[in-house]
């Protein structure tokens, strides 16, 4: 009896060793090295990975050709300020295009999607022909590629010879295929915006006496245009950066049109590579944009917990307090 | 001298054989009653039992099953009966506050005066003002509401109902979404309405509060009024052994 009492005994100290055994492994150099000097250590990983990248295109065994190809000085300096001997303009015209393209486009899409979202979401008997109207027009301009639609507008519509839609400019006809298309994508944006607001917010709506109308107008859409805003920005990138297809309708001499015939005038690609240039200036300012608000959105949701916390992306900085109430949870 | 006479005012609220379905199950099942003005009559009961939902037939937030509901005397069954109108004159405050998020308190306040009352801009902000004061939310007026706590959210939330001037308000359980020591300052504010004169149905859990502020209890189980009293009698002698039973129960959890 009592020595298998002791065998019993012995047997649960050899088993917590063992688990103590199992609880600890050695650390590597880098885990101790991360956990003294994090900024050093990121510093370093930043710096590595562009030492890398640099290392790869200079001693790669085309560089030389590479380089004479895209990012060749001379047609870099021609391209940007032109030539007038050889008959290259100065990029910047060309560019304006996009530009003006994208800025024209941009506001009539956001109104004309939130029109198509809110017929979408209307539940009236009334409006089944509009939504009918409108989930169809969705469906096939979220399906056709951009280019395509390009394509049949730039030809077909002066093909049509109606009074008024087959003479427009080229530019018009550009402006028309970007909103056509985008205007689809963008009122499914604003249609997740609307459903996220939480039906509680349209009792208490109604609970002050509001007509469905002036629900919408000062509750529902006031709410769901601050959940969509970083969603809205990265469909503008899309949009500016979209702009370029519209150089396959001819006739409009935008950006990539230009750098093209830039581009048989040298066989080369330097001409690509300014377009590129030029379209991330204007695009990763945006994008950097939608991210800063998705990551305050996030932020907001977190520290709000199971408590409705208000999305407030418009305010653009998080103030100290905001940070000190997320640290605080 | 001619004889005392009833006043002929309609009660606020009367409803008759009043039933409310969602889908197969029956959540109101024929329930009477009525409020007078001035009443300030409270509706206990366990959770599920109907309380909320009739609060919310009251004033066409639910579409009603059966019966009818007159409010002023005027019967809501009729067509020309507007759910917006009807609220204009019936405010709610409900259990999660529902405060607009995007707005500060005063707006959140006007909104409702301002655009489905008609009230110029200006005279709104000024009762608002003068009603957050009350309450004690005066300096909280340019705050957005994720900067309050429960308690002041929720009185908040009263303030929006009454700057409505509503003649009726139905209170749906506005102190059960709230921490335990902020309990007391809504329904501190809630006895000050009722003390004022206003006209409140209002349904709760906490039954002290139920006792001392209200003219009338009724007690609800399954989709009826099962028992409907002065407090007093209805706390100390109830009548029906479902209303004793759930007396009990709350005796037993310390709740009484």
């Amino acid at each position: 009896m009592e020595s298998s009492g002791t065998e019993i005994i012995s047997v649960k100290v050899a088993s917590s060793e063992a688990t103590s055994r199992v609880l600890t492994k050695r650390r590597s150099a880098l885990w101790r090295a991360a956990q003294h000097a994090p900024r050093a250590l990121s510093v370093l990983s930043v710096v590595s990975i562009i030492v890398l990248v640099v290392v790869a295109f200079v001693f790669a065994p085309g560089a030389h050709a590479f380089q004479q190809t895209f990012f060749n000085v001379t047609q870099l300096r021609e391209t940007i300020f032109g030539d007038p001997s050889r008959n290259i303009p100065p990029i910047w015209g060309a560019f304006a295009k996009n530009v003006e393209l994208f800025l024209v486009a941009e506001p009539i899409i956001l109104v004309l999607a939130l029109g198509v979202a809110l017929i979408r979401n209307a539940k009236s008997p009334l409006m089944a022909g509009p939504r009918f109207l409108c989930t169809v027009y969705v469906d096939i301009a979220r399906g056709l590629p951009l280019i395509l639609v390009v394509q049949a507008v730039f030809f077909g519509f002066p093909a049509l010879s109606l009074p008024f839609v087959s003479s427009r400019t080229w530019f018009q006809y550009g402006l028309f295929c970007l909103v056509f298309c985008y205007t689809a994508y963008v009122s499914e944006v604003y249609r997740a915006g609307v459903m996220s607001v939480p039906n509680a917010q349209l009792l208490a709506g109604r609970a002050i006496g509001l007509t469905e109308g002036q629900l919408l107008r000062y509750v529902t859409v006031p709410q769901a245009v601050r959940v969509v805003v970083a969603p809205l920005i990265n469909d503008f990138v899309s949009l500016q950066k979209d702009t370029a297809i519209i150089s396959v309708g001819a006739g409009v001499i935008e950006l990539l049109r230009q750098v093209e015939i830039n581009e048989q005038i040298w066989f080369t690609d330097t001409p690509f590579v300014i377009a590129g240039i030029l379209f991330l200036i204007v695009c990763v300012p945006l994008t950097r944009l939608a991210d800063a608000l998705l990551a305050r959105d996030v932020r907001a949701r977190l520290a709000g917990g199971t408590r409705a916390e208000p999305r407030r992306p418009w305010r653009a900085r998080a103030s100290a307090e905001d940070i000190v109430r997320t640290v605080g949870g | 001298m001619t004889e005392t006479v009833t006043p002929l005012v309609a009660p606020v609220v009367e409803t008759r054989a009043l039933t409310k379905r969602f889908g197969e199950r029956t959540v109101l099942r024929g329930v009477d009653l009525t409020v007078q003005r001035h009443e300030v009559v409270t509706l206990i009961g366990a959770s599920g039992s109907g309380k909320s939902t009739l609060l919310r037939c009251l004033n066409m937030l639910e579409k009603i099953d059966g019966g009818h509901i007159s409010l002023f005397g005027q019967d809501l069954s009729d067509e020309s009966v507007r759910g917006e109108l009807v609220r204009r004159h019936v405010g709610i405050v409900f259990q999660a506050f529902n405060l607009f998020p995007h707005m500060n308190v005063l707006a959140n306040v006007t909104l409702g005066p301002i655009k489905a009352l008609g009230v110029a801009p200006e005279a709104a902000e000024e009762r608002a003002m003068g009603l957050l004061a009350r309450f004690g939310l005066k300096d909280k007026a340019r705050e957005y509401p994720d900067r309050l706590s429960g308690g002041q959210q929720q009185r908040v939330a009263l303030v929006r109902a009454i700057a409505m001037d509503p003649e009726l308000l139905l209170l749906d359980e506005v102190t059960s979404a709230l921490d335990p020591e902020l309990v007391a300052e809504v329904l501190d504010a809630v006895r000050e309405l009722a003390h004022s004169g206003m006209t409140m149905l209002i349904a709760t859990h906490e039954m002290n509060f139920a006792r001392d502020v209200s003219t009338k209890v009724c007690f609800l189980a399954d989709g009826e009024i099962v028992e409907e009293r002065p407090p007093n009698d209805l706390f100390s002698d109830p009548h029906d052994p479902r209303t004793q039973q759930f007396l009990r129960s709350l005796t037993n959890a310390g709740r009484l």
